[in-house]
């Protein structure tokens, strides 16, 4: 019975060291890698690094291979001395991949960007995290976030529970996006009222959209569009006739301003007879009143229509020195300018509309008129100054004065906000604006806010005044570096670069030493268990920036050893190849009295499948089972022998 | 440049030239031939630099059968002249019709591209190129004339020839002869009375002109100047031509060894390895004087690479001939010797010595690294064409069993040392990568395609001759494993077009061949298909991908369309033998003589 399991377990351990599944995992780990090199040239080296080289399956992967090695070298214990370079062969793998294993979890590799005359202390890596300060303590509380899913092109909802905290102060992730755009929303939840509608202006071939807010205009394209809040009743009736009553009460002021002094009459007062100005010597008599002024060619004004389009006056001066017409324009006050007569040229008179009249100027044709009560009307105002409104409800279109155009409110909201928002940039661009969404606790409260990446916010709860920042995860590097300057040797005669140097200087803060070094491009240097190299720069301006490369990696002694290891095993599998080959050129008789399993070792240089392999003495398939097989690769020593003498 | 190009065709007096006119047929080049320049970041003779502009403008060296340096000194003293005869070639017709040229004409005039309006609004044009985007084949095509156009004003305007060294820094720019005096008044006139006996074609004038152009030259002050020695080894080197004599030496050495299975004869096996021996032997000579003449190892570009892909054959097959006594062994080094070096000299690469990256300077890997990886190739490119011989031999001759036994021996002895030498080349770049960028492994595409070409040549080692015998779920597990990993693969290459679809079915199959197919035929069908995977290395990551770090030695989009035709080609060929091999292996009378048992 134990026996039988001891037996299974060992048919198991030969599977998993077989030939077969070391074949099969060679080539998926193949497959996988030509694929992530496609899917790099299409999403770029990071996407490929986190979906193919460092995805989870990708390390099953690899452990599969290492499996493998494992098994195939551990079922061939004891070894036999032909066995030696297979032995080293394979350990060097397992070996390699050991250190690859204390790279990843030991090694840390990030790179410093310093300018010229700047001093670091911090290198940064590619992870990323979130920090909180209290600035009024200088504290702060940092968070590593998961490198699985900041830095992933997919948007991530609570990708992770930790957070940051100070005091009473809880900071938490609540969404991750991999590229952001600011956007704007209008949203129903203001605790104070204000109104605000959603408009659609539709034509035969196009729709647009707009909310517009209560006390502010928004755009149609070149239309613009107000709401206004009509409380009563009384007040809506005064908009929807605005001339009948206030024309019968005045069509406005007329004002004169003369020797530092201002006089408003009334026109109505005016009209027709002299009326003092002050104590100033001058009167002044209101001859006509112009509803829409048009200046004929020879200089005359006649009024063109009823409308007020274009309110003007025309009235006389009478001074001191003689007598004077003048016209005033309403909507152009200045135009008198140019009327500049002698006798009165030190007094400007300014003629002021009434209100209600000015009103009707098109500058915005339409107009929501929000109330009383549920009641929405929109009004219009045509380029001829025909003004138009109508009753509107919500999601029916209204015919307006422009042809084939009709107006319709799709939302209206009572409490309306302007939500300041981060959405997702689609397509997500190549220069990547990552932004988290951050949901911040603090006594009982909490509230949201979005942060993008490396872009610091200020904010201040309890009167004190915090920052938070989502950026690359910085490192202390244990010593400050500081750019002494930074050269690009060129080329005899251009300014093609032949090298990158960085003239750095290093002070180590436990005993303020500091030292000079030089780091250029194959010449890396090490201090405080890094090693700096040259990898790029940036000239902005004047001064340079040196970007260095900052590495610490136990592993890599590990990987190279096992580098010499399988060459040197790789070397000693070929020798004792050759050295088979050579006797079999030497002697045919040596080749079959050689011990056990010789036969198949002789001939394994013609015989790829054959490397390395020799049945264990206990193997559960004897040797003496195989396929037919080409006589060449079954039969041993003598025939072949004959062959290679050739 | 191209807009000064642009600014000058406005003022470019269109001359007709009432006869062709001629290139001085009798002066002596020899001595001006050394006179020392400054060009392209060195010091070479006047000969490199004439070579240069040539092949850039023409396209060939010896154009119309001319010695560069001849055309080089017609252009520069008689620019009148030459910029209304032909000599830029728009070789594709494609080009001629959406440039409006005229259909039959192939070869231009400077003066004649210059004022041609829609080409000058095509270079003008490629000034608004939003950087980063690459450019389309009409675009790149369009750059090349326009770039040909610049570096002929610059010949032209007297510039292209820096012979006046600084006098202060030793790294500064050299000037061009500028007219009037100054500081090098017996230059200048040295200078003129060369132009005008060249104008004249006075031989005997320009003679004691150029011995005393040098004279007044080397008189000028200079911080640093070449000795004579290294002026003299390039000129030698230009004048040899080693690498173009080389494959032609193979070539014959390959037709010998070709000869001599069957001749059998032992003094002509030595007269094939004498044959392979001496292109070795010029190509070891001739990297050794492009060693020199740079400074550095010649491993930096395609072109040089190539050489050392040409070099690691002959290298091999040296040492081979001490393990196989074998007539294939001269056979296959010559051929695939001299097929290297032709795709060098043939293929549209840069043949001269230029700038490197500053990451490939100062470091002793690059010596290392780049001859340890070539050579592998070079190995694994043997192997590749014994490979074709054994698909020919069992298809067409299953009855010859010990040739393919020969065959397969050698094969196997080319893979096993080749994927040694490709681990070494892997483990070396790694370690350069580590002194250079500060880690081993980084998953460069280049590094990745490296790693999966090694490991489609370890399964070719790893597969037995036949299946061995596991339970049955074994096969399963396999099966299961490819299921899983294709299901997880797949989709991350969205978008699914036809084209993705059949590489994603190719690839399966390949999948199944790698692991499945077994004995010596297979072997020799997957070591080709291996070796395409290391030309994917090679070439098709700078090429095809066109990604990563190791994008330092561009050349044309020919090379990408030679790639895939050749391959296409050399597969197609692989699946018709495999056909061939399975029909007659299925059609006679099983079992087939050669599984007869001892």
């Amino acid at each position: 019975m134990q026996t039988q399991s001891v037996n299974k377990v060992r048919r198991g351990l030969h599977v998993v060291g077989s030939l077969w599944f070391a074949a099969v995992v060679l080539v998926l780990l193949l497959v996988a890698m030509a694929c992530a090199t496609v899917y790099e040239s299409m999403h770029g080296a990071e996407q490929a690094l986190l979906t193919f080289y460092q995805s989870s399956w990708f390390e099953a992967l690899l452990f599969l291979l290492a499996a493998n090695v494992l098994t195939a070298v551990v079922v061939r214990y004891p070894f036999s001395k032909r066995q030696i370079g297979f032995v080293m062969t394979h350990a060097s793998i397992l070996v390699i991949l050991g250190g690859a294993l204390v790279t990843k979890h030991f090694g840390i590799e990030g790179q410093v960007s310093i300018l010229e005359g700047e001093t670091l202390k911090e290198f940064h890596v590619s992870a990323e995290t979130l920090a909180l300060t209290n600035r009024a303590n200088s504290t702060t509380s940092t968070v590593d976030l998961n490198p699985k899913v900041f830095g992933r092109l997919t948007v991530a909802e609570r990708p992770q529970d930790a957070s940051v905290a100070l005091g009473d102060v809880r900071v938490r992730v609540e969404k991750y996006l991999p590229d952001s755009v600011p956007s704007e929303r209008i949203v129903n939840d203001n605790p104070q009222p204000r109104a605000a509608v959603e408009l659609s202006l539709a034509s035969s071939d196009h729709e647009d959209k707009t909310w517009v807010l209560e006390g502010e205009t928004a755009q149609f394209g070149p239309v613009a569009v107000a709401l206004r809040t009509v409380a009563t009743v009384e007040e809506l009736k005064q908009l929807l006739e605005p001339s009948s009553e206030k024309a019968a009460s005045s069509v406005g002021t007329v004002k004169i301003d003369v020797a530092g002094a201002t006089v408003e009459r009334p026109v109505e007062e005016c009209m027709d007879k002299a009326v003092p100005i002050g104590g100033t010597g001058y009167s002044i008599r209101v001859l006509r009143y112009f509803n829409h002024a048009t200046v004929g060619p020879n200089n005359e004004i006649t009024n063109a229509s009823d409308r007020p389009v274009n309110p003007a006056i025309q009235a006389e001066i009478i001074g001191p020195s003689g007598t004077e017409k003048r016209t005033a324009f309403a909507r152009f006050p200045d135009f008198a300018s140019m009327h500049k007569g002698t006798a009165t040229s030190n007094l400007n008179l300014i003629f002021v509309a009434s209100g209600a009249q000015v009103d009707t100027e098109p500058s915005t044709p339409i107009e929501v008129l929000f109330g009383p009560a549920d009641q929405l009307r929109l009004r219009f105002t045509a380029a001829d100054g025909i003004v138009t409104t109508q009753e509107a409800r919500l999601g029916e279109p209204v015919e307006t004065p422009w042809p084939g155009r009709r107006l319709t409110i799709a939302q209206r909201f009572d409490h309306a906000r302007m939500e300041h928002a981060v959405t997702l940039a689609d397509p997500i661009r190549e220069t990547r604006m990552p932004a988290v969404l951050l949901k911040i606790e603090a006594g009982g409260e909490s509230s949201e806010m979005w942060l993008g990446k490396s872009q610091p916010r200020r904010l201040t709860i309890d009167r004190i005044p915090y920052e938070l920042l989502y950026a690359e995860k910085q490192v202390p590097l244990g010593f400050s570096i500081a750019l002494t300057k930074f050269t690009v040797g060129t080329y005899p005669g251009g300014n093609r670069p032949r090298s990158f140097e960085s003239q750095v200087t290093i002070t180590d803060p436990a005993n303020g030493r500091t030292q000079g070094r030089i780091i250029s491009m194959n010449h890396p240097t090490s201090y405080g268990g890094y090693t700096l190299y040259q990898s790029s720069y940036q000239l902005t301006g004047e001064r340079a920036t040196s970007v260095l490369s900052v590495a610490r990696d136990p592993g890599q002694p590990i990987v190279f050893a096992g580098y010499f290891g399988l060459l040197a095993g790789m070397i000693v599998v070929l020798g004792v190849r050759v050295n088979d080959q050579r006797r079999l050129q030497g002697g045919d008789d040596s080749a079959h009295g050689a011990g056990r399993g010789n036969g198949r070792q002789t001939i394994s240089l013609l015989n790829p499948g054959a490397r390395c392999r020799q049945q264990p003495p206990n193997d559960p398939d004897p040797p003496g089972r195989k396929e037919p097989r080409p006589a060449t690769w079954i039969r041993p020593g003598v025939g072949v022998g004959r062959e290679v003498s050739r | 440049m191209s807009r000064i190009v642009l600014i000058l065709a406005a003022f470019l007096p269109i001359l007709a030239s009432a006869q062709e006119p001629k290139l001085p047929p009798d002066l002596d080049v020899t001595a001006i031939r050394g006179l020392c320049l400054q060009h392209d970041g060195r010091w070479p003779p006047l000969d490199t630099v004439a070579r240069d502009i040539v092949v850039s403008v023409t396209g060939n060296a010896s154009y119309r059968g001319h010695d560069p340096v001849l055309w080089l000194l017609a252009w520069t003293f008689a620019p009148d002249t030459w910029m209304n005869e032909p000599l830029i070639t728009v070789g594709n017709a494609e080009l001629r019709r959406e440039l409006q040229l005229s259909p039959t004409q192939t070869v231009f005039s400077y003066s004649e591209l210059l004022s041609h309006r829609q080409l000058r609004s095509l270079i003008e044009a490629l000034g608004q190129i939003e950087r980063g985007r690459k450019m389309n084949p009409l675009e790149s095509k369009v750059s090349d004339i326009s770039d040909k156009l610049s570096l002929l004003q610059t010949v032209f305007r007297g510039q292209a020839l820096k012979l006046i060294p600084d006098p202060a820094n030793a790294l500064g720019a050299w000037k061009p002869m500028t007219p009037g005096p100054g500081a090098q008044a017996d230059v200048g006139v040295a200078w003129d009375a060369l132009g005008d006996a060249f104008r004249r074609g006075d031989s005997a004038a320009f003679t004691s002109a150029s011995d005393r152009l040098l004279k007044t030259v080397s008189a000028l002050p200079a911080t640093y100047r070449p000795d004579a020695k290294s002026l003299a080894t390039e000129l030698n080197y230009n004048q040899i031509q080693p690498f173009s004599t080389a494959w032609k030496v193979m070539l014959v050495g390959a037709l010998l060894a070709a000869a001599a299975i069957l001749v059998r004869r032992r003094w002509f096996d030595g007269l094939a390895a004498v044959g392979m021996i001496a292109g070795f032997g010029l190509l070891t000579y001739g990297l050794s004087l492009r060693w020199q003449i740079a400074a550095r190892i010649p491993a930096s570009n395609m072109f040089e690479s190539l050489l050392f892909l040409s070099w690691g054959m002959g290298a091999f097959a040296i040492l081979s001939v001490f393990v196989f006594r074998d007539r294939l062994v001269p056979l296959t080094a010559s051929g695939m010797g001299a097929l290297a070096l032709i795709l060098a000299d043939r293929l549209p690469l840069d043949h001269f010595i230029r700038p490197i990256a500053p990451v490939l300077l100062d470091t002793i890997w690059m010596s290392i690294h780049v001859p340890v990886i070539m050579i592998s190739y070079s190995v694994l490119a043997l192997a590749v064409l014994v490979a074709h011989a054994q698909l020919i031999v069992m298809a067409f001759a299953p009855g010859r069993v010990h040739w393919s036994n020969t065959i397969d021996r050698l094969h196997y002895w080319y893979l096993h040392v080749g994927t040694i030498l490709l681990t070494a080349g892997i483990a070396t770049g790694s370690m350069w990568a580590a002194s250079s960028w500060g880690r081993y492994w980084g998953w460069d595409p280049k590094e990745v395609w490296s790693l999966v070409a090694l490991l489609g040549y370890l399964t070719i080692l790893h597969v037995r001759p036949g299946p061995d015998s596991l339970p049955r779920w074994a096969y399963a597990l396999g099966i299961l494993l490819t299921a899983a990993l294709l299901a997880i693969v797949v989709p991350k290459l969205s978008p699914m077009t036809a084209g993705k679809g059949l590489a994603i079915a190719a690839m399966v199959f390949g999948m199944a061949v790698l692991v499945l197919a077994h004995g010596p035929f297979a072997a020799a069908a997957k070591s080709i298909m291996c070796f395409w995977l290391i030309i994917m290395t090679y070439v098709g990551v700078n090429y095809v991908l066109g990604i990563g770090l190791h994008s330092y030695g561009f050349g044309t989009g020919a090379v990408v369309r030679y790639m895939f035709l050749t391959g296409g080609i050399d597969l197609a060929f692989v699946a018709l033998l495999s056909l061939v091999y399975w029909f007659r292996r299925a059609s006679a009378a099983a079992p087939l003589p050669i599984l007869a048992p001892a």
